[in-house]
């Protein structure tokens, strides 16, 4: 599945925000977690400002929080602000009366539609939660006695 | 019988927002029926008569009722089955729902917190489902849980002639 850089950005700084809720976090900081462009990132966070996903406080000390429902918030509500007519696009495009086209339309929507249905179903908080739980999972394996 | 109670644990009688999860009866079956045409907006008396024969038979299937001012609420059903072959058994949920009045009380958590300890009763380490994949609010649920795809998908083909 290919996202636009900016869909890429803005899942990494929700999730990155709404696993720690209570700081302010500079764009600054969140751009050297991830290895990547402050500017771009600047406006990524400006979208989701825009949509109540984060709020920003200005000056020294300020930054970017989550203020959005992690419970609630899906993977594709957050694309969704950033990718247009995605997903369908690509199955739209069927020669009419031809079998070919609609068997490959098919075949695309079939891929679509599974796609939407996993990203329409995956919170944040869910992502959250998941990756808590697998890095629980590891530290009890590392503790367990290593068979000789 | 075990029973689980979501909300003041310590109380000795369950007050009336309590949720009690217990093992479904016979005399429970009008009401799921009733529940489950609701929830699933078909009615089905079949599918759970077939059921209800399965249990009697064979004494694996587990069905559980919330109930909520002793009113049944929600319910779940699932079974220890060695079903797909390949793999050791794994606990299959075949049907869970709740009550659209009943909802966000976790009546469906407490659901799945007592199948997944029967489960665990039967030794199994895994738990299965297959849904509608445009049911988006029952994947949220039990993707909520911790519940990923897995490494079966299901394909069908009609045979009409
Ligand atoms: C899915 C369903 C079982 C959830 O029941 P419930 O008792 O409301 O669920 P819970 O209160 O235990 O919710 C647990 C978690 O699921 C998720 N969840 C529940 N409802 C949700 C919703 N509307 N949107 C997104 N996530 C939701 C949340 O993560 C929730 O955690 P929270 O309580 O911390 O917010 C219920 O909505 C239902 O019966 N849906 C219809 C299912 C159906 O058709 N069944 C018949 C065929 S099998």
């Amino acid at each position: 599945m290919k996202l636009q850089q900016a869909t890429r950005y803005a899942i990494w700084a929700v999730i990155e925000l709404a696993s720690r809720p209570t700081d302010q976090v500079r764009a600054q900081e969140l751009a050297q977690i991830y290895r990547i462009s402050q500017n771009h990132l600047v406006r990524v966070l400006q979208t989701l400002t825009r949509a109540n996903i984060v709020s920003s406080v200005r000056g020294p000390g300020g930054g970017f929080t989550f203020c959005g429902n992690a419970k609630r918030l899906t993977l594709f509500d957050i694309i969704s602000l950033f990718e247009t007519g995605w997903p369908g696009e690509v199955s739209n495009g069927r020669p009419p009366g031809s079998a070919l086209g609609a068997e490959l339309s098919r075949v695309l929507n079939e891929v679509d539609r599974i796609t939407s249905a996993t990203l329409r179903s995956v919170t944040v908080q869910t992502i959250i939660n998941n990756a808590e739980r697998a890095s629980r999972m590891r530290d009890l394996t590392e503790r367990l006695p290593k068979a000789s | 019988m075990t029973s689980q109670r979501i909300k003041s644990p310590e109380a000795e009688r369950p007050s009336d927002d309590e949720i009690v999860i217990r093992e479904g009866s016979r005399n429970d079956f009008p009401d799921i029926i009733a529940l489950d045409a609701g929830i699933a907006g078909i009615s089905r008396p079949e599918f759970w008569h077939e059921f209800q024969e399965h249990r009697a038979a064979t004494n694996t299937l587990i069905i559980l009722v919330a109930r909520r001012s002793g009113k049944i609420v929600g319910y779940a059903m699932g079974e220890v089955r060695a079903w797909p072959v390949r793999g050791p058994a794994c606990g299959w949920i075949y049907a869970i729902g709740v009550e659209k009045e009943n909802r966000q009380r976790r009546a469906a958590s407490a659901l799945m917190t007592e199948l997944i300890e029967r489960f665990r009763a039967q030794g199994v380490g895994t738990i299965r489902t297959m849904i509608d994949v445009d049911d988006h609010l029952l994947m949220s649920f039990l993707r909520s849980l911790g519940m990923t795809a897995g490494p079966f998908v299901e394909l069908e083909m009609s045979i009409a002639q």
